[in-house]
C-alpha cells in the first residue's frame, strides 16, 4: 500500500523523492477503507486521506462520479474536501481510490446532545440546517454536475424507489416480506418532486467535521445525486436517529424544516417528508442487507444482523 | 455437553476482550473487535431461543395464509399445500428447519408483493409487527462515536 501510494504521488506530482509517512488505516468509516498518511516532499508535509473501495461494503458507489461531484463543489459555497488523485478504476491500489486533504476537525456523530452547552449546541444544529440549504441551492447546471447524475424531475421519489430495490434485488439472501410491504406502500403514495436539487444523501452529523464550534466540512459524497431536496430532510427528521438530528424540545423537525424553507425558498410538505422518512429507513435497510451479504461471503468485517428493528419502524411508520 | 454452546461461545467472548484486545494498538481491529465481542455475546444469549423462533414464525406464516388459501393464486396455493404438508415437526433439525422458514417467508414476499388478500392483510400486518418484537437476537452493537 505505501509503496502503491508513493509511486501515484511521484507520478502526479513529477516528483520521484515524495514520500508517504505514517499510513494507517482508521476505524472511521463503514463504506469506505480510510487510510491516513502524510506526503513529505521538499521539506514540507501535507496531510492526506486515501478513501479506497473496500472487498465489500454496506454501499457500492462509483468513485468515478464522487470525483466530479467533489470537484464541481470547489466552485459553490458548500465546504467539501479537496481531491487530489482520482483513480476512479483502482489501476493505483487494487480498488478505486480518492485522494484527498485531511482537514483537521473533529467529527462526532452526537454532537447535537453532547457535553456542549446547549446554546452552543443549537447554533451548530442551525450551520448543520444551513450547510445542507447551501447543499440544496447550489446551481448544479452551472456546476456541471447534469453531465455526471441524471436528473429524476418531478419522479425523483420512485426513482429512488426504483434504485433501492434494485439494489436489494442484488443484495437480499432470503425474502423479506416485510420490504416487499413497504416497497408497495412506497410507490401507492410517491410524492412528486417541487425542484430538481443536489441530494447529499447522508446528511448526519457524523458526516460533518467541526473546527471548535463551527461547521468546517460536509463529508462522504458518495452517495450524492440529483432528486427531490425533502430526501435529504427525510433522512435527517427519521425518527429512528433523533439523537444524532434532533435535541428534545429545541430543535424538532419543525424546527429545522421551517429554517430550510426560510434559507431555500422550498416547502417541506409533511406528507412528502413522512414518505421520505419511509424512504430513508427502506434504504438503511438496504444498507444493512448490503453489509450481511458481504460479510456471509467473507468480505466485509462487520457482522451484520437481519434489520428487524428497522422492520419495526417501518411497519409503524405505514400503519401496519 | 459441558462446556454448553453458550459457554463456549460466552468463554470465547470474554478470553478476547479480557486477552486479546488489551493487545490491539491499530485502531482499525480494536474497533472491529468490538462487533466480533457483541455478536458473540448475543449468540451466546439467544443461539438456544432461534429453533423455536424459526418454528413458530414458519407455522404462523403458513397458519396465516391457510386462511386466505381460497385467496391465492394458485402457484402459491400449491406451494402453500406442500409447505404444510411438510410442516416442521423435527425442530432439532437446524438445517431443515432453516430451510422450511425460509421457503415459508419467501411463499409470504411474494403473496405480499402480489398483493395481499384482504381477508389477512390486517393479520399478516400484525404478524409481521409480531415476528420483528420477538426477534430473538440483539446485538449491543454502537455506532461511531456513540457513548
Amino acid at each position: 500500500m505505501q509503496a502503491a501510494l508513493e509511486a501515484w504521488a511521484a507520478d502526479e506530482l513529477g516528483d520521484p523523492a515524495a514520500r508517504v509517512e505514517g499510513l494507517q488505516r482508521t476505524s472511521a468509516g463503514f463504506s469506505r477503507e480510510n487510510w491516513e498518511f502524510d506526503l513529505v516532499r521538499d521539506g514540507s508535509r501535507e496531510p492526506l486521506l486515501a478513501r479506497r473501495d473496500p472487498v465489500g461494503s454496506v454501499l457500492e458507489t462509483d468513485r468515478a462520479v464522487e470525483t466530479a461531484v467533489l470537484r464541481a463543489l470547489t466552485s459553490t459555497a458548500v465546504p467539501a474536501p479537496r481531491v487530489r488523485w482520482s483513480d476512479p478504476f483502482g489501476d493505483r491500489l487494487g480498488r478505486p481510490t480518492l485522494v484527498m486533504d485531511r482537514a483537521g476537525g473533529d467529527c462526532d456523530w452526537f454532537v447535537l446532545n453532547g457535553t456542549r452547552p446547549l446554546a452552543t449546541r443549537l447554533d451548530i444544529a442551525h450551520q448543520l440546517c444551513d450547510r445542507l440549504a447551501d447543499i440544496h441551492r447550489v446551481d448544479w447546471r452551472a456546476a456541471g454536475l447534469d453531465d455526471v447524475l441524471d436528473d429524476p424531475g418531478n419522479e425523483a421519489s420512485l426513482r429512488a424507489v426504483d434504485h433501492w430495490e434494485a439494489v436489494l434485488r442484488g443484495v437480499q439472501l432470503e425474502p423479506q416480506p416485510e420490504l416487499e410491504l413497504i416497497l408497495a406502500w412506497l410507490r401507492v403514495h410517491a410524492p412528486a418532486a417541487e425542484v430538481t436539487a443536489l441530494v447529499h444523501g447522508d446528511f448526519k452529523p457524523g458526516n460533518v467535521l467541526l473546527a471548535g464550534d463551527t461547521v468546517s466540512l460536509v463529508l462522504d459524497w458518495e452517495t450524492a445525486h440529483l432528486g427531490d431536496p425533502v430526501e435529504d430532510l427525510g433522512w435527517v427528521s427519521n425518527p429512528l436517529r433523533a439523537r444524532e438530528h434532533r435535541i428534545d424540545g429545541v430543535w424538532e423537525p419543525s424546527d429545522l424544516f421551517a429554517r430550510w424553507s426560510n434559507r431555500t425558498g422550498l416547502s417541506a410538505p409533511p406528507d412528502a417528508v413522512r414518505w421520505w422518512n419511509v424512504l430513508a429507513n427502506l434504504k438503511l435497510c438496504v444498507i444493512v442487507l448490503t453489509g450481511t451479504k458481504a460479510f456471509v461471503e467473507g468480505r466485509f468485517d462487520r457482522v451484520h444482523q437481519p434489520p428487524v428493528t428497522l422492520y419495526r419502524v417501518l411497519l409503524d411508520m405505514v400503519g401496519a | 455437553m459441558r462446556p454448553t454452546i453458550g459457554e463456549q461461545l460466552a468463554g470465547v467472548s470474554r478470553i478476547l476482550a479480557e486477552v486479546v484486545t488489551p493487545a490491539l494498538v491499530d485502531p482499525y481491529p480494536a474497533d472491529i473487535i468490538g462487533g466480533l465481542i457483541a455478536t458473540l455475546d448475543a449468540i451466546a444469549a439467544a443461539w438456544a431461543d432461534v429453533p423455536a423462533y424459526l418454528a413458530w414464525d414458519a407455522n404462523r406464516t403458513l397458519a396465516l395464509l391457510a386462511a386466505a388459501a381460497a385467496d391465492l393464486q394458485d402457484a402459491h396455493r400449491e406451494a402453500l399445500d406442500v409447505l404444510t404438508r411438510d410442516r416442521m415437526v423435527d425442530v432439532p433439525d437446524i438445517r431443515s428447519l432453516e430451510e422450511h422458514h425460509r421457503a415459508a417467508r419467501a411463499l409470504l414476499a411474494d403473496v405480499v408483493a402480489g398483493g395481499i388478500p384482504p381477508a389477512i392483510d390486517a393479520a399478516v400486518r400484525a404478524h409481521l409487527r409480531d415476528r420483528a418484537d420477538r426477534y430473538p437476537l440483539v446485538v449491543a452493537q454502537r455506532m461511531p462515536g456513540q457513548r
